[in-house]
């Protein structure tokens, strides 16, 4: 017979209570590790959309993402045509928030240039942008509906497709469209500040025809370094791989915000190992006569100690497999992405194992402790 | 439940001990609980361990049933040496499960486990097999006449059905010694008298001594022997059958 089953069926409701409350916190543990994740799908995901082998941004910039960068539009054209480069296009990175349906909807407007690189999106539904004006491809996280028209500055768009977890490191989703309409969505002044710029004499808003990046697609005999090499000695140019501008956008973009939410999840995991020692050796102490008893009739250590590690494992186990359900349940409700990777949950897993473990050892201690003769008398 | 046999044949000595102290505290604090104890239990018999609090009955009932170690003296349990001046013995707690049963003064059943689980835990300590601890525990149970109570949990059984679920776990490691605690305080005394008979029909039919700690005086009459304990020391020791 099992004594540490018997013991919990002989307190179920306390037992399911305890490990309901368990899996509170460890389904918000769960929570942490996901929302990291999906922070680094969500920077990295607009990244690889791009599908670019290299990026050019303004000299000494670690644009566009980490930094603003501005380059003539142009500079695209100088780029097409260099050695070892099979395609080029110029994107526009900004984020924008306009009034829609009574508040204020916030996304980033993500510019460029119809058939060229950085243009390809994964449509779920509708399609993709085919005028050169006034059309837009929403993120569903916008809550735009297809075929709806907004306004966005001085200018109309019709939602003409929809996508799925497009969205910029900061967790607003993504609204793309032409290249032109995104440079006049970051250029064009209010009525009021055109004739403000034309009475102080000054040109309204300067240049225009500016863009944060140009995507570089190489062709496959060219070497990455090489390009890039080339790219980067005309002075005036930032140029890295995608590889590196992964690496800026994870180390620089969401480096603090993977540091706040793992010590989150360290501090969590702490309260856990010690909320779960309590009840460890709550539920020991509980048991003392019990286990006086067993002791006194000759039961060995390894039956007390098996007792307590059993209950405190399937407390952990139960716990967390509430949690995950939860997390699993709950994940498309959370306001930022939640990724919940099968290897994250394997390895918390283990460190819930690990976690119950350690928070035995002092219901373990005070076990072998209890002195068999209190067993004897009242 | 039949009246208590008689035993057949002379008993054969079953605990041994001589010369047995213990002291406790040190220094100024140094209390003697046991001082200088001879004393030899045979089979069948039914000893009372009887005195005021503070005697020294528990401790001795302690350093029998291998829990408290004297200080000094021998103790042979069933013809084995288990105490010469120190322990003798590696693994008391094996020592405990196949030679000593226990009962106490409030059964001290395990809550979470059935009349019979509790019963046949001890015989799956020993190793042996569900089936066969569960048999063994049934029969146990018939035996004591509880059987119809067997999947009861404690709570759900009566003081005296309690009691003898105990006594029928204290029988499972088939003991040559059952050590008692104030077994029959918490009975009243018809419910009482059936217990120390029923502990004698075990120490006759199951050759097995069984020693008493008790207060109860209701029961002095039922029991062989009363051994007086006073100061730590046997003050008297008064034997029915003589």
């Amino acid at each position: 017979m099992n004594l540490a089953w018997r013991d919990v069926q002989h307190g179920l409701g306390r037992f399911i209570l305890t490990c309901v409350g368990l899996s509170l916190l460890l389904g918000v543990v769960m929570g942490m590790v996901g929302i990291y994740r999906g922070l680094v799908a969500e920077a990295l995901g607009l990244v690889r959309s791009a599908g670019a082998d290299a990026w050019v941004v303004e000299a000494g910039k670690r644009g566009p993402f980490a930094e603003s960068s501005r380059l003539p539009r142009d500079t695209r054209d100088a780029i097409a045509v260099h050695a070892g480069v099979a395609a080029a296009g110029a994107v526009v990175y900004q984020t924008v928030e306009f009034p829609y349906r009574g508040t204020n909807l916030r996304v980033l407007i993500v510019g460029a240039q119809i058939g060229r690189p950085g243009s390809e999106v994964a449509i779920e539904e509708g399609r993709a942008i085919l005028k050169s004006r006034s059309e837009v491809v929403a993120d569903r996280k916008t809550g735009l509906a297809l075929g709806e028209r907004i306004r966005i500055g001085r200018d109309d768009f019709t939602v003409v497709g929809l996508t799925a977890n497009a969205t910029s490191s900061g967790g607003d989703p993504v609204l793309m469209m032409t290249l032109r309409d995104a440079q006049i969505v970051q250029w064009q002044f209010d009525p009021s500040a055109v004739r403000r710029e034309t009475a102080r004499d000054a040109p309204a808003g300067g240049s225009s025809d500016l863009v944060s990046a140009i995507i570089v697609r190489m062709r496959p005999d060219a070497s990455p370094d090489g390009v890039i090499g080339s790219i980067a000695r005309w002075k005036h140019l930032t140029a890295m791989t995608a590889a590196q501008q992964e690496e800026i956008l994870t180390r620089s973009v969401i480096e603090r915000a993977r540091r706040q939410l793992g010590l989150f999840a360290v501090i969590l995991l702490v309260v856990s190992t010690v909320v779960i020692g309590l009840i460890v050796y709550t539920m020991t102490m509980d048991k003392k006569k019990a286990i006086a008893t067993l002791k006194l009739i000759g039961a060995p250590d390894r039956v007390i100690v098996s007792l307590i590690l059993q209950q405190a494992l399937a407390m952990g186990l139960v716990g967390f497999a509430i949690g995950a359900t939860l997390i699993r349940l709950a994940k498309d409700y959370f306001p930022r992405r939640v990724v919940l990777e099968t290897s994250d949950t394997a390895i918390l897993l283990g460190i819930i194992i690990m976690v119950c473990l350690i928070a035995s050892v002092f219901g373990v201690r005070s076990a072998l402790k209890i002195d068999p003769a209190s067993a004897l008398g009242g | 439940m039949t009246a208590a046999p008689t035993p057949a044949v002379a008993p054969r000595p079953v605990v041994e001990i001589a010369q047995l102290s213990k002291t406790f505290g040190v220094g100024p604090t140094k209390v003697p609980a046991l001082i200088d104890i001879d004393l030899t239990i045979g089979t069948g018999e039914v000893v009372g361990l009887i005195g005021p609090s503070g005697s020294g009955k528990s401790t001795l009932l302690n350093c029998i049933g291998c829990i408290t170690e004297p200080d000094s003296g021998a103790i042979r349990l069933d013809g084995r040496a288990i105490f010469d001046g120190k322990w003798l013995i590696g693994d008391l707690r094996r020592l405990r499960l196949e030679t000593i049963g226990f009962i106490f003064q409030f059964h001290n059943l395990l809550p979470f486990l059935s009349a019979w689980e509790n019963v046949a835990i001890v015989r799956a300590l020993m190793g042996e097999s569900p089936e066969r601890a569960k048999a063994r525990a049934m029969e146990l149970l018939g035996y004591l006449q509880v059987d119809h109570r067997a999947d009861a949990l404690p709570s759900k059984l009566s003081g005296g059905e309690a009691q003898r679920v105990a006594i029928a776990r204290a029988l499972a490691n088939e003991p040559r010694i059952i050590l008692a605690d104030e077994p029959t305080a918490a009975l009243d005394s018809e419910r009482a008298a059936i217990v120390i008979d029923l502990m004698k029909q075990v120490a006759i039919e199951r050759d097995a001594a069984v020693i008493v700690v008790t207060h109860d005086e209701k029961i002095f009459s039922r029991l062989d022997r009363m051994v007086h304990l006073r100061d730590g020391r046997i003050v008297e020791v008064v034997s029915s059958r003589a």
